[in-house]
């Protein structure tokens, strides 16, 4: 039996439609006008005891609703369940105390007092005994090395320090399914690898079940084994991260600067134009021809004024894989 | 319960880095004892007699009075928090936690009560050595374990009334707005600006078996030794009917609400 199995999984949120005005709002009073958003559509899948998964996909794609269905959050509005061999929505307190839900723009814990006094409350909440209470707490500050802060005001920490705080209160308590909403969101470069690097090294040594939302590919290639691609509620891929890798390092974006206006469809022929505007033109290219095609326009005096070169945002790697037609 | 306890400790702890709201909060919540008793005297000057209702002078400063200390003991506080943590999505981390949420925020605002209840005795010890003479002091020994017990279950009862109002922002979005209102009617029936023996003879009986009447008219009647020990117990059953009765609305509401939580933000 896997750990979660999610059938037919759906969400779409009731939303009342405001209208404008007195006399609309009288009537609205008596007959609300509601209408409905899919948030996640018909999803199914299965996750093994010590996997780690990254759930990604744009903004509004319902990686959030999912997790809430999976923690029991919120109900379901059509499909089934079962995390660990329970229902979520159940809350029943055993199934409580093996799960933790981070939520990267929500703290949990008390600003104006230090981290280690919301980890005791904590401590008494999941009812951690005092030893291994003890062994989690130095172990967890030691790998995340916030050991000399666990006694200062949260308030005086930098973001990245508190979301390290953040960790610690969830992981404390040895939870076997930890769910990660956007861990790294808003971090330095430095906060989101040494957390990349927790989770991957956490989860050797504990076989700890992970699932992280993000809406960066960075954040999932270097920590996930497999990877679930949402779209608009819908389940696009779910594979091995090194077929989404692959996709996604093929290509890459290059942007040009003018410095006078140009006809953007001299360049077609490069590779994939995805935005023209204010003399900027980006456009998806390969990625071994970087070199000859930049070669080539410097060659031509073209009244290039800059260029660089991006990852490839994600909407266009969703594009690609619907393209091929790999909806699983 | 020592995870509750510990809560209010924490809570504690953050409270006393603001010390000027809590100086100014303790003035702003004597000003209404102040005027209603102001008012009271102007009453009682106009009507010359130094009786009304049969309550003398000295009846009505000492209703008041104690009335304000054990209506810090209504918890309003766990329906207002309870509907702002619906509004904005925070009801989403608690849910998840290995507590029943209700029995969280009872502790919560009983601590919370028990502190605010010595910060209004050691003002009331301050300010009453002016007021003494407008006093009673008839407390028997009957009447005091009554009344401890009758602040128990109203504290309780409070809790239970605020959460199931609170409760309704699972389906109205302006919940506090019309828990404002709620509050009023509620201040009224318990009689905190009028003892409730001054309303029309038949609906008083009614009113004492409402349960607002154990949050403090119940109380200060039983401090100032006016109701029968038998009546006084009878009472008491009553209430205990209620929270038995607000129990299970308690948990038939947030049964049917948390099905309708949308989970706003994250
Ligand atoms: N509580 C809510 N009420 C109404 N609509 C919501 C609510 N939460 C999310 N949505 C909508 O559902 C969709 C999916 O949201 P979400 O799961 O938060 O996406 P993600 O986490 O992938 O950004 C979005 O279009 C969002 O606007
Ligand atoms: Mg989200």
């Amino acid at each position: 039996m896997s750990i979660i199995n999610a059938y037919n999984l759906s969400k779409s949120y009731r939303i009342h439609e405001k209208q404008e005005g007195v006399k609309n709002t009288i009537k609205d009073f008596f007959n609300r006008k509601y209408t409905y958003k899919d948030a996640v559509i018909n999803l199914n899948m299965t996750i093994e005891k010590g996997e780690i998964i990254g759930l990604l996909g744009e903004n509004g794609a319902g990686k959030t609703t999912t997790l809430k269905m999976l923690s029991g959050i919120l109900y379901p509005t059509y499909g089934k369940v079962i995390v660990l061999n329970y229902t979520p929505t159940q809350r029943k307190k055993e199934f409580l105390k093996k799960i933790a839900f981070v939520m990267g723009n929500k703290s949990e814990i008390n600003w104006d007092l230090p981290a280690v006094d919301t980890f005791r409350y904590q401590k008494l909440v999941y009812q951690v005994p005092n030893e291994l209470y003890n062994k989690n707490i130095n172990l967890l500050a030691e790998m995340l090395n916030v050991k000399h802060l666990l006694n200062i005001q949260l308030r005086r920490l930098s973001l990245g320090e508190r979301m390290k705080m953040e960790l610690i209160n969830s992981f404390l308590y040895s939870p076997e399914i930890v769910f990660l909403d956007e861990p790294t969101i808003g971090l330095d470069l430095n906060s989101q690898i040494a957390i990349r690097k927790f989770l991957r090294q956490y989860r050797e040594e504990r076989k700890t079940t992970i699932i992280i939302t993000s809406h960066y590919m960075d954040d999932i290639e270097e920590t996930c084994d497999r990877v679930i691609l949402l779209s608009k509620g819908r389940k696009i891929f779910d594979g091995s991260i090194s077929e989404v890798s692959r996709l996604y390092s093929t290509n890459k974006v290059l942007q040009l600067v003018f410095d006078k206006a140009v006809n953007p469809l001299e360049f077609a022929k490069y590779g994939e134009i995805i935005e023209f505007k204010d003399n900027t033109l980006k456009l998806i290219i390969r990625k071994e021809q970087y070199k000859s095609i930049v070669t080539e326009l410097i060659g031509q005096n073209r009244n290039i004024t800059d260029i660089s070169i991006t990852n490839v945002p994600f909407k266009n790697i969703v594009n690609q894989i619907m393209a091929e037609g790999r909806i699983s | 319960m020592q995870k509750y306890l510990y809560s209010f400790k924490l809570y504690l702890l953050t409270s006393f880095q603001y010390r000027f709201d809590t100086v100014l909060g303790l003035v702003m919540s004597n000003i209404s004892i102040f005027i209603t008793i102001v008012f009271w005297l102007l009453v009682y000057r106009s009507n010359g007699t130094g009786v009304v209702n049969g309550y003398k002078i000295a009846d009505m400063v000492t209703f008041f009075v104690v009335s304000s200390l054990f209506r810090t003991f209504i918890l309003i506080g766990s329906g207002f928090e309870i509907s702002g943590m619906i509004k904005n999505g925070e009801l989403s981390k608690v849910i998840i936690k290995p507590y029943s949420i209700n029995m969280f925020l009872f502790w919560k605002y009983l601590s919370n009560a028990f502190y605010e209840f010595s910060k209004q005795f050691l003002f009331m010890l301050l300010v009453i050595p002016f007021f003494a003479r407008y006093l009673t002091w008839d407390l028997t020994v009957h009447s005091a374990i009554l009344l401890v017990i009758c602040l128990a279950i109203g504290t309780v009862i409070s809790h239970l009334i605020w959460m199931l109002l609170g409760m309704m922002a699972f389906w109205l979005e302006q919940a506090q707005a019309v828990m404002w209102s709620f509050a009023v009617i509620l201040n009224f029936l318990s009689g905190m600006f009028i003892p409730l023996d001054f309303f029309p003879r038949w609906s008083v009986k009614a009113l004492e078996m409402m349960p607002f009447a154990a949050f403090s008219y119940i109380p200060a009647k039983l401090y100032m030794n006016q109701l029968p020990f038998i009546k006084g117990a009878n009472l008491l059953l009553v209430y205990l009917i209620w929270v038995f009765v607000l129990m299970i609305l308690n948990m038939i509401v947030w049964r049917a609400g948390i099905k309708k939580y949308s989970a706003i933000g994250g």
